[in-house]
């Protein structure tokens, strides 16, 4: 198990995988979460949320990382067909081909509802549901692309600590150039940066591409054809019968049923 | 001119209804050039409920208004506050018109909108709007834009 999880690090780049709960039935082009259990991926940190000027060197890899200044982020807008303001509950609810334009995301759906936090105060709960999409951008610049039917966002500060979690649900799944995640649900915590997932499949792009790559497990994607009553592809009309190929394969006449007479 | 407002909600209507009738009766003191009755400053307060009676809920006011029937006033140049119960401003919706219905308490416009938080970190706009003072819910009909501004991270 330690050396394909090594296999794992090394195919998915910075990408990290943790939890020794995961059962990896893995390959050179296929990994499959076989076993219901949470687990863990660790996904870069987007620029924008780097707090301080600073430099780090990862242990794990011996890159060294400057770290950007401190820098006022552009407005979040959300624009729908219809909001509903209730400023006694302090709620927002937006209906109708709702979208949130981010610097770190975006998000289409179908509603959306978020607290109006007090004066000062950060935004600590938005529901979106119907038609979730997400698109967001890691430090490398690439495009994570979420879907799922509802997502819940959740800002907490308790105790000192920051918890920043973004939870999809129903049909979840999560995709890049490099990989497709399913879960449910799959969370993505934005402070450590990494997605935790029941029942997580994780399957590299490539096994996508190439199906029919010599794997050591059935592939994720191609599940063994259940046995059905349609004939083979190469079934040839007539084959069963003593009629030459081209003629119809008729009805045995002693199966006929009787006539009245 | 204010149009204070009280609990319960029925001598709300009352006093509201007899309060805009007395201010368009005599408005400013001096008749109307094109005829119709019309008031400036038009203002009207809804408080919290105790123990916070004394605090203004939410306020709002016109540059002008003009009575029509059904107890409807048409308000140019709307300003709509709100507050919470430390009497901090919460939200300024402004509007270039819009009609008050002084019965059930209601303002509405087909017009466009532009709403601020008291922070000035939400920024609401769009086109067509109900204000319902009572419960202090405002619908945006069409093309609701929210912008958030967002701290420094």
């Amino acid at each position: 198990m330690k050396s394909r999880s090594v296999k794992v690090f090394c195919f998915i780049g910075l990408l990290t995988l943790a939890d020794g709960g995961m059962l990896c039935a893995q390959t050179s082009t296929n990994v499959i979460a076989a076993k219901a259990t949470n687990t863990v991926v660790r996904i870069p940190a987007p620029a924008a949320t780097n707090a301080a000027v600073k430099t780090s060197v990862s242990a794990a890899t011996n890159t060294i990382r400057v770290v950007q200044p401190l820098k006022p982020r552009a407005p979040t807008v959300i624009s729908a067909d219809r909001g509903e303001f209730d400023l006694a509950n302090r709620e927002v609810t937006y209906h109708g081909h709702v979208r949130v334009d981010d610097p770190e995301m975006k998000l289409t759906s179908e509603w959306l509802i978020t607290d109006l936090p007090q004066p000062g105060e950060h935004v600590n709960h938005i529901v979106a549901e119907t038609n979730v999409v997400i698109d967001f951008l890691d430090d490398r610049g690439k495009t994570n692309h979420a879907t799922c039917d509802r997502t819940v966002y959740s800002y907490e500060v308790k105790a000192g600590i920051t918890n920043e979690l973004v939870t999809l649900a129903g049909s979840a799944k999560v995709e890049n150039a490099e990989f497709v995640i399913t879960g449910e649900p799959i969370v993505l915590n934005l402070v450590t940066r990494k997605i935790t997932a029941r029942n997580l499949v994780m399957i590299p792009r490539q096994s996508l591409i190439n199906p029919n790559a010599e794997t050591n497990s059935l592939p994720a994607t191609r599940p063994p054809a259940s046995p059905t009553n349609a004939p083979s592809a190469n079934h040839q009309p007539g084959a069963d019968t003593k009629f030459p190929p081209g003629k119809l394969d008729l009805v045995p006449e002693h199966d006929a049923p009787p006539l009245d007479h | 001119m204010t149009i204070p407002v009280s609990r319960p909600p029925s001598l709300v209507t009352r006093f509201l209804a007899a309060g805009a009738i007395w201010f368009f009766a005599i408005p400013n003191g001096r008749p109307q050039q094109n005829g119709a009755q019309h008031a400036s400053d038009f203002t009207s307060v809804e408080y919290f409920e105790p123990p916070n009676q004394q605090q203004i809920k939410s306020r709002l006011s016109g540059a002008e208004a003009q009575p029509q029937a059904g107890g409807l006033l048409v308000i140019k140049q709307l300003r709509l506050e709100t507050f919470n119960a430390n009497g901090k401003p919460e939200m300024v919706v402004n509007a270039p018109e819009c009609v008050y219905n002084t019965f059930n308490r209601t303002a509405s416009s087909p017009g466009h909108l532009t709403a601020l938080t008291g922070d000035g970190k939400f920024r609401v706009e769009g086109d067509g709007f109900l204000w319902r003072q009572n419960d202090s819910f405002l619908t945006i009909s069409n093309h609701v834009r929210t912008v958030i501004e967002n701290a420094v991270k």
